[in-house]
């Protein structure tokens, strides 16, 4: 990676500690915080007494099939989305990265999903992907069975749904990577006679490697987001095989259960806390092999 | 660095599963139920007066909230009201984010749109316990109301959710139809005699559907199973005991019900099909078992099209009650209040709600719509205020000893549920398959039931 | 070798044009339905955007979806800008709090991606983890919490609390620490020793170097603002103070014109954000392919 000794200066730290401070203040205020004040509701006995129960919820919440079931789903979900956006969106990117000029208006296509109003991504996946939809139709006439996606194949509605409006941004991010690879690596490659599948694995992926986490944490992100489509198209509870998370934490919500729905959030927290905690810390590594 | 925090995180994952084993404890000892006997609120005092009351109201609410609000303003002129009007959408999503964080109205006006499931948001102890209001206020007791329909809002014996008005399983046939089917309206008054006249009707008539109802003669399955199993009273969930409550016999003898009335080729656009007067097809008349309208038991009273209808037959309707599957009746529950317990202003919110419930508003009112009844719906749950109710700008409405019967027969539900939708969608997804005949019973009910565990779980 | 390169070229083209297709015929979709009329949309679709809300009355009858409009109208349009007399001033009010958070954000997240990617201070590495785990926390879980702070700091009702939460969100801080860390230290070091200080070296060296982040973090940024809902109508609680974006969501299904023409709104501004900073957004590729 690039030299970062050159900071390391011991008057850089506070200089750092105060460029960083605005955000940290803000976030404290209005995330910290709040998400104090979750953790605490999660500890109460209820909505309307802050007596503290210790685990109990959490206890509750652990043994609940409901939540088990969303754990399961979203962690599938996650398993599947997340190899599928990367690697779709690097394959992309290398498509791209053959010729940058003269593919500049697919870049631009591709991110074009991203521009739609999530009312809007509904609408149109839902006379696509309904019974009586597009997608069924067009089975129909070529004399397969129409599918029911709103129900047992949802989850790949819902995949398709979080590739085509995530993977463009993804492929912006991977040619920005494949750019900062210098160009030498590859001549010098190419004189050792490596063919294009050596100079994937042995340059190119290692050297896109942190842009690559980055990615993926901003994938994740998107990943949150998406399911902001799932409950609307597929309502508050949908097939059980696409049940997650977020559809226990919603259902929580609307029923103004906040003590479950605080202790979920505090319950994915952790659990992502722990993956990103993971990536990030794999980069540490990285990095401290350069120092 | 990174590593110490990782092991501190996975320490913590770890532990957290053991420690909530160790907090296993039996359930908080619950304040017994005050199941029937008084009990002792002496303890209790009224909240004082802080002269200021906040209340929203959306679409949905106008016609009851104005009038209320409007009374309450001559009767408590120093009680500063601010009232909100709101989208329904926006009237939700307020009071989802408000109440938990201890703001929002003084006094929450809701239906089963609002909250999808009452007995979930009871639970979680948001809602003032409003018996010692009533134990103390002089103003008002309970015994002014229709007692089964007033504790549906009674959670673990607390009363947290006060109805306003509620709607009866209100079905009408007349002598010739019960004649033809060989049964007297006693015998039909039970789950079981209910079912078999039903099987007998639909063998004398098989293209016809069980119920009539003007508003939705569209799809008669969907109808059916609507009504259904709201008449027959299943809770599904018993959220004070914890556990999922299904007799699997009745629900099954409910499901059979709509299997059989069940006509995927039912066009509901075919006027004549539904053409109640038989105006069309002199011979069509008698193929209408029971007459049921689902939307306003008021309104089916003095409603036009069934009095014309029973004029042309030339006889006098048969009333009765669905029987729910304990042969009692069970009542839908519509509009009901709830006062958070976060409220600053209490007092004035119990003042707000005694208006809600007195004969002014709950015996009708002119409403400014040029329609004299608030409760559209259903009926109101305030005794005295029954016959005023049913008065009020209908000229139809039956007189003399009829409507005494009529009264008494209304008034006479043993109780009353508010039942989520969730339950038809869940109906839809895994009976479905056994009401078209495609899968054996045992499965799709097992399904279901899996269903029902995880919806109350979540 | 030449002729394959030339059948790759074609493969990669047919396969660009395809995956733009998918891309882009949601938008086409929208847009050209935006020129519906009402009884061509309900005569097309009504059976199942209609009855997908409320599961009732769902007979079979086929939708017949199509891209050009039998007969093209302006109606929706015309309902929706003229016959709504508010709607000019809510776009701009929309425009102006999406402006004021977009700046602020920029801000912060320059400020606080300098501290982050270019200074070490002991527990940033913590800060940092714990910043990219509140970025994912899920509306249901923060709108009760925030609402509460909110309350405490008597912002409730005020456009400042929308703004302000808005301003600081992790998500700008997160991305521009990833797009400062890819700039060289070295460049830094230069600026530095002409006698720059760290705000100059900020504004001067870094920032214009990291316009493709920026560029992002601005439409991302704008896309999320400009389609909030919950947030402004919890915490403004003033139908006046309403921005567009509740507006637009508030018109159901049910209007089917309506609802094509709010999309085609709701997507426009920020349609035109991106093509304005399109460039912007892909100079940090050209940039470095350059050297």
């Amino acid at each position: 990676m690039k030299q970062h000794h050159l900071s390391l200066r011991s008057k850089d730290a506070v200089t750092g500690f105060l460029f960083t401070l605005p955000a940290l203040v803000g976030l404290g205020m209005f995330f910290v915080v709040p998400f104090g004040i979750t953790l605490k509701m999660s500890l109460s006995e209820s909505m309307g007494s802050s007596k503290f129960v210790g685990l109990k919820n959490y206890q509750d919440v652990l043994k609940s099939a409901a939540f088990r079931l969303a754990a399961k789903n979203t962690f599938k979900f996650f398993g599947v989305a997340l190899p599928c956006i990367l690697i779709l969106s690097l394959l992309i990117a290398l498509l791209l990265f053959r010729n940058l000029k003269k593919y500049d208006i697919f870049r631009t296509f591709f991110v074009f999903p991203l521009v739609l109003p999530v009312s809007s991504v509904v609408l149109f996946f839902q006379i696509v992907f309904s019974d009586l939809g597009v997608v069924n139709g067009v089975l129909e006439h070529l004399g397969m069975h129409a599918a029911d996606w709103t129900g047992e194949q949802a989850f790949w509605v819902l995949l398709i749904l979080y590739l085509w409006k995530n993977t463009g941004y993804n492929v912006v991010l991977f040619l920005a990577a494949l750019n900062s690879v210098p160009p030498d690596l590859y001549e010098a490659a190419a004189l050792d006679g490596a063919g294009w599948w050596k100079k994937l694995t042995r340059i190119t992926l290692p050297m896109i490697a942190p842009h690559t986490r980055f990615i993926l944490v901003i994938s994740i992100v998107n990943l949150f987001k998406s399911f902001r489509e799932a409950y609307i198209l597929f309502g508050d509870h949908p097939d059980q095989s696409i049940y997650m998370i977020q559809h226990f934490m919603n259902n929580n919500f609307i029923n103004l259960n906040y003590i479950r729905l605080s202790v979920g959030a505090a319950l994915v927290f952790l659990v992502i806390f722990a993956l990103v905690g993971l990536v990030l810390g794999l980069r540490d590594k990285d990095e401290g092999g350069h120092e | 660095m990174k590593k110490r925090i990782l092991s501190l995180m996975l320490a913590l994952a770890l532990l957290l599963p053991s420690l909530a084993g160790c907090g296993k404890s039996k359930d908080p000892a619950k304040p017994d139920g005050q199941t029937g006997t008084e009990a002792d609120y002496s303890w209790f005092s009224m909240p004082g007066d802080t002269g200021k009351l906040v209340v929203y109201t959306s679409a949905e609410y106008h016609s009851l909230f104005d009038p209320a609000v409007r009374i309450f303003h001559r009767l408590y002129p120093e009680i500063e009201i601010s009232s909100q009007a709101c989208g329904e959408d926006e009237y939700r999503t307020l009071l989802r984010a408000e109440v938990p964080a201890g703001g929002g109205p003084d006094l929450v006006l809701f239906q089963s749109s609002t909250f999808p499931d009452i007995y979930k948001t009871m639970q979680i102890g948001l809602f003032e316990d409003l018996n010692p209001y009533f134990a103390v206020d002089d103003e008002i007791a309970l015994s002014e109301f229709l007692g089964p329909v007033m504790d549906g809002g009674v959670f673990d014996g607390e009363r947290l959710v006060v109805p306003l008005n509620y709607d009866v399983p209100l079905i009408m046939t007349t002598e010739s139809i019960l004649a033809e089917l060989g049964m007297s309206a006693e015998e039909l008054r039970t789950c079981d005699g209910f079912c078999v006249g039903a099987e007998r009707f639909h063998e004398k008539y098989p293209d016809t559907t069980l119920f009539f109802d003007m508003a939705q003669a569209y799809s008669p399955y969907l109808y059916d199973i609507r009504t259904l199993y709201k008449n027959f009273g299943f809770q599904f969930i018993d959220f004070e005991a914890g556990e999922v409550d299904i007799d699997e016999g009745r629900f099954r003898q409910c499901m059979d019900l709509v299997k059989l009335f069940y006509n995927p080729d039912y066009d509901g656009s075919d006027m004549s099909k539904w053409d109640i007067y038989g105006y069309s097809a002199g011979e069509g008349l008698n193929q209408r078992f029971f007459m049921y309208d689902d939307c306003s038991a008021i309104d089916f009273m003095s409603s036009n099209n069934c009095r014309q209808y029973l004029n042309f037959v030339g006889e006098e309707p048969v009333f009765f009650l669905q029987s729910d599957q304990h042969d009692g009746v069970t009542a839908e529950m519509d509009f009901c209040v709830a006062i958070p317990k976060a409220s600053p202003n209490k007092a004035a919110a119990w003042k707000f709600l005694k208006i809600l419930l007195s004969d002014e508003i709950q015996g009708g009112h002119d409403n400014g719509y040029g329609n004299g009844i608030f409760l559209q719906i259903g009926f109101p749950v305030r005794l005295s205020a029954f016959r005023s109710a049913l008065d009020y700008g209908n000229e139809l409405t039956p007189v003399g000893p009829e409507m005494d019967a009529f009264t008494e027969l209304v008034q006479s539900p043993t109780q009353a549920l508010l039942i989520p939708q969730v339950y038809r969608r869940l109906i839809d997804e895994h009976i479905m398959p056994y009401i078209r005949g495609e899968k054996p019973w045992d499965d799709c009910y097992k399904k279901f039931l899996g269903a029902v565990e995880l919806y109350k779980d979540e | 070798m030449a002729k394959s390169k030339k059948t790759g070229d074609i493969v990669t083209l047919v396969v660009l044009i395809l995956m733009s297709i998918v891309v882009i015929l949601p938008v086409l979709f929208m847009v050209t339905h935006s020129f519906m009329s009402g009884n061509e949309l309900t005569a097309s679709y009504g059976k199942i955007l209609s009855s997908s809300k409320d599961d009732e009355d769902d007979t079979p009858i086929e939708i017949d979806a199509h891209l050009i409009p039998w007969e093209p109208s302006l109606k929706g349009y015309w309902d929706v800008f003229l016959a709504t007399p508010d709607y000019l001033g809510k776009f701009w009010l929309s425009l102006g709090l999406c402006a004021a958070i977009t700046a602020g954000q920029t801000l912060l997240a320059c400020l606080g991606g300098y501290g982050f990617a270019k200074f070490k201070y002991p527990g940033k590495n913590l800060l940092f983890a714990l910043m990219v785990l509140l970025m994912m926390l899920p509306l249901q879980v923060t709108l009760v919490p925030n609402y509460i702070v909110l309350d405490k700091l008597s912002m409730i009702g005020s456009y400042s609390a929308i703004v302000l939460p808005g301003i600081c969100s992790a998500f700008g801080v997160f991305l521009l620490t990833q797009t400062f860390k890819s700039i060289p230290d070295s460049v830094l070091e230069a600026a530095r020793l002409d006698g720059a200080n760290q705000f100059k070296t900020l504004l001067l060296v870094v920032i214009p170097q990291a316009k493709a982040g920026i560029a992002s973090l601005v439409i991302l940024n704008f896309i999320d603002t400009w389609n909030m809902v919950e947030q402004p109508l919890v915490f403004l609680k003033d139908r006046l103070k309403y921005p567009l974006s509740i507006f637009l969501s508030q018109i159901k299904n049910a209007d089917l014109s309506r609802a094509f023409v709010c999309g085609i709104l709701a997507m426009l501004p920020v349609l035109l954000l991106f093509l304005h900073f399109k460039d912007a957004l892909m100079t940090g590729i050209e940039n470095s392919a350059l050297k």
